[in-house]
């Protein structure tokens, strides 16, 4: 196969070309009410080639690489107009393989083995309409003209699940859990029983009569908040666009001391942990914000270039893309007396370039002399860019909320209002 | 293509108690453009099968994006195997009553969008003409097309689909003392190219608006009566109603609708409906049979105020003993076929849109819609509106920035006192459930909601 592709793109009269493969093996289960409702297997390949004349750039995509997909690449190519900038794609490099990315295959046996080990016991109008766990495990490939062939194997274990308990006001909570590896099943047994324990925190919900000054958001929370109102502006393509809010901020002190960012493509385990992009470059660990300093944006090969910088390893094969988002843990916090915010819906809506936000939670407690009060649904608002500088506190533990890890953090000037 | 005749003998040699197969393929082209400049052009092609074996009561499902003998009998044995693993008891589904059907349906634009040429479709997107002056800082517009086949056998039918689409997504973004707006709009048919012909008056309000919202002042949260636009109304109609009455989401106990069928929720002036036929197969989410080979029918969830069926696949309908209401659809071959909507409206009713208004002393018009999320196990709902304009007095006084509609949906339905006598343009939207997506839509009327959380 490699022999034929280098065979390929040797004939192919393109000036670039990089070819990325897929090939991914998924199963799924699902539960209903606790019980085996389906179990799916699907394998599906994906090629996308992509190639360069001069300064024009074509993409085609298809299940299988030939050279007729090549041909098509470069009839789009033609079709196309000058990139602002194209300065080649990168040459050879050795990628240094990261621990704990592949658990293997599995069989269905093992997989519904798995999978029966998130039934828990419920008690009376506790129900768990859906409890899913999926099981994966993915080749990638990166070739291109100038030599680079690079593979690598992964696996991708997920389970998520949804407890309701069913009070004249019924609460419902969901929450997931992602990891490389497929944990053993005491401990994706305590998941299912975290998930209910946490729902029926929430039970008989009270409206919340004093505005609280601190608002703690816990992890589910917070990482949607970033992903959508804060990370696009650590975009190099973004910063190079004028399109970040920190463009013109590098070596500047915008966050709180609490607040350091990462992004990490080598972290052992990690979820979105690989040795090379998805040009081929080698992942690495670049410090975005040290210390609330904004320090560095992340790059593909040809941002980098056309900023004078080396590419962080964050190419998608189609862009530029986060590898593992880590935040710093903390000393802890200081419960008592505030609002903890489990989960939000609606961040889709915030303003990515202004980092405003405005959205409603989805469990909410107030801590109020040691105990933990279940608050009604509030709406909360601000900037990113201003709560990050206001930071109370920062939790002592680490969790992963698909590539973002992260402890929950303390805020004051998070905007509170009933709904 | 696949060898029908291969895959019949394979599977039936195993004396399975039902089953089928949905092989697909599909070619798309997609550009995107960033301030008249190039960002994107591609195409791509793609095939996949899935297999889906009964046994008893046990559904097994594999899929491969391999379409060659080997992989077809690789894909039947991964089935069949999980069919026998979900199988509990003596329990069997009866899957005698499904009707035999061999059709071909085609729903195609005037040229093949596969043999236009991409550059025909750059240029017809250079065309749209605008200036990046003034606080207008950036427009895109993103084309999608897409010619989907499909093909459907079981042991009693045999239909074969061909559906084209294009999409066609634009947005503005103004920026003007440290304040932005962005303003999107979106035009998606069923057929080809020429459907699109309308979309520079879009373009051209939405760089309008982007610079009137800018200047205007932040909407109040609160109580209040409001209008919905149409497509606000499709996306509640949608996202809060329709989802909790897909009868997957009452069998699992996640839907705030288990146990109200031929309950009130509603004025008798209210009826709500799930239509693939809306348009003459022209909605976004039209289809003449679904993935499990039913015929698409129209299907009222609310008539006259009550709630009058949920949503079905044939599972769904023996489980619940009730009608088929052909509503199983999957994302492409390589996914199970799911419960889903097509096209999702409220009924027409009697009011003009300016009686609508004139019924108002301070409220809101919402406009459009700007993303939204639900719950439907309990109900609850958020969505933010594109544009949003104050009303006193009966009359639109101006823009405010900012807004949204949240609160309950039973609680929703009840506060609906008007319906407008027209239809709104379709409402397309890519819908997202267990990780698939496919099209829905729906042509709706505005309405007046008494009492309303603005958010």
């Amino acid at each position: 196969m490699t022999k034929d592709v280098f065979q390929i793109l040797k004939r192919c009269s393109a000036d670039f070309v990089q070819i990325n493969f897929s090939n991914v093996h998924s199963s799924k289960v699902l539960f209903e009410q606790q019980k085996l409702k389906d179990f799916s297997k699907v394998f599906s390949s994906h090629v996308s080639a992509s190639v360069w004349i001069g300064k024009k750039h074509g993409v085609a995509v298809a299940n299988v690489f030939s050279e007729k997909l090549l041909k098509k690449a470069i009839k789009i190519a033609k079709a196309s107009e000058d990139l602002e900038f194209f300065y080649g794609l990168p040459q050879p490099k050795k990628a240094l393989p990261i621990k704990g990315l592949y658990d293997g295959e599995k069989t269905e046996e093992e997989i519904l083995n798995s999978a029966e080990s998130m039934i828990i016991d419920l008690k009376k109008k506790e129900t768990m309409p859906e409890a899913v766990l999926e099981y994966s495990t993915f080749d990638h490939r990166v070739v291109n003209s100038l030599g680079v062939d690079l593979t690598e194997k992964e696996s991708l274990f997920n389970v998520s699940a949804e407890c309701l308990i069913k009070d004249k006001t019924p609460v419902s909570h969901t929450d997931s859990y992602s990891s490389r590896k497929i944990p053993p099943n005491s401990e994706i047994n305590c998941f299912s029983a975290r998930v209910l324990e946490e729902t029926r925190e929430l039970r008989n919900p009270l409206r919340l009569t004093k505005i609280p000054e601190t608002v703690i958001l816990e992890q589910r929370a917070l990482s949607q908040l970033l992903d959508s109102a804060f990370l696009s502006n650590l975009n190099g393509l973004n910063v190079l666009k004028k399109r970040s809010i920190f463009a013109d901020k590098l070596g500047e002190k915008l966050f709180s001391e609490d607040f350091s960012l990462k992004d990490s493509g080598i972290l052992e385990g990690g979820i979105e942990s690989r040795s090379f992009d998805g040009e081929g470059v080698p992942c690495q660990e670049n410090s975005l914000i040290e210390k609330g300093v904004l320090k560095k944006f992340i790059y593909d090969y040809n941002t980098a270039k056309h900023l004078h910088k080396n590419s962080t390893g964050n190419s998608t094969g189609r862009g530029i893309g986060f590898n593992n988002i880590l935040i710093s843990k903390g000393r802890g916090i200081e419960e008592d007396g505030a609002l903890v915010i489990k989960d939000v819906i609606g961040a889709h809506t915030c303003n990515e370039i202004t980092t405003s936000f405005s959205v409603k939670s989805l469990g909410a407690l107030l801590i109020d002399k040691g105990e933990r009060k279940p608050i009604k649904d509030v709406m909360i608002n601000g900037k990113m860019v201003e709560i990050l500088n206001n930071i109370t506190g920062v939790g002592k533990d680490i969790r992963n909320v698909g590539n973002i890890y992260l402890p929950k953090i303390a805020f004051k000037g998070i905007r509170v209002n009933n709904l | 293509m696949i060898d029908i005749d291969f895959l019949r003998r394979e599977i039936e040699k195993l004396r399975v108690d039902y089953w089928d197969c949905r092989y697909s393929e599909t070619h798309h082209s997609g550009i995107t453009l960033w301030n008249k400049e190039l960002k994107q052009i591609g195409e791509g092609d793609s095939s996949g099968i899935g297999i889906r074996i009964l046994n008893g009561n046990g559904w097994g499902f594999a899929a491969s994006t391999r379409t060659d003998k080997k992989s077809l009998r690789e894909i039947i044995k991964q089935s069949y195997r999980i069919s026998m693993l979900l199988k509990k008891g003596n329990e069997k589904i009866n899957m005698n009553n499904i009707k035999s059907v061999k059709t071909k349906k085609q729903i195609r634009g005037k040229r093949d969008i596969r043999k236009m040429d991409l550059e025909d479709k750059k240029d017809f997107l250079l065309e749209q003409s605008y200036e990046l002056k003034g606080s207008i800082k950036s427009v895109y517009l993103r084309y999608l097309d897409r010619r989907e086949r499909k093909m459907f056998i079981s042991p009693l039918s045999e239909i074969y689909q061909e559906t084209d689409s294009v999409f066609l997504t634009g947005g503005v973004s103004a920026f003007e003392s440290g304040k932005s707006e962005e303003k999107v709009f979106r035009v998606a048919k069923l057929g080809g190219f020429e459907n699109l012909k309308q979309i520079q008056g879009k373009l051209d309000n939405a760089i309008l608006n982007s610079k009137k919202f800018l200047r205007a002042t932040s909407i109040k949260g609160g109580k209040y009566d409001v209008v919905l636009s149409g497509e606000l109304t499709g996306l509640f109609v949608h996202e809060a109603l329709g989802h909790a009455s897909e009868a997957d989401a009452v069998l699992k106990g996640a839907s705030c609708l288990k146990g109200l069928l031929g309950k009130k929720l509603a004025g008798s002036s209210v009826s709500i409906l799930d239509d693939p036929t809306q348009d003459n197969f022209k909605g976004w989410g039209s289809y003449y049979y679904d993935d499990e080979g039913i015929k698409a029918r129209k299907n009222y969830i609310i008539k006259k105020g009550i709630l009058n069926s949920h949503l079905h696949s044939i599972e769904t309908s023996k489980k619940l003993g009730m009608p088929l209401t052909g509503n199983a659809r999957a994302e492409n071959s390589l996914h199970r076929p799911i419960v889903r909507m097509s096209n999702t409206y409220v009924e027409k009713g009697c009011e003009s849109f300016e009686e609508m208004v004139e019924r108002i002393k301070e409220g809101y018009f919402l406009k459009g819609f700007k993303g939204g999320e639900t719950n439907p196990a309990d109900g609850g709902f958020q969505f933010g509106a594109a544009d949003a304009y104050y009303i006193r007095r009966g009359r639109i006084v101006g823009p405010v920035r900012g807004g949204g509609i949240g609160g309950n949906t039973l609680e929703l339905l009840k506060r609906i006192m008007l319906i407008e006598n027209k239809y709104s343009e379709d409402s397309p939207g890519f819908c997202g459930k267990d990780g698939q997506s496919v099209y829905t839509g729906g042509r709706n009327p505005a309405v007046l909601v008494k009492g309303a959380t603005i958010v």
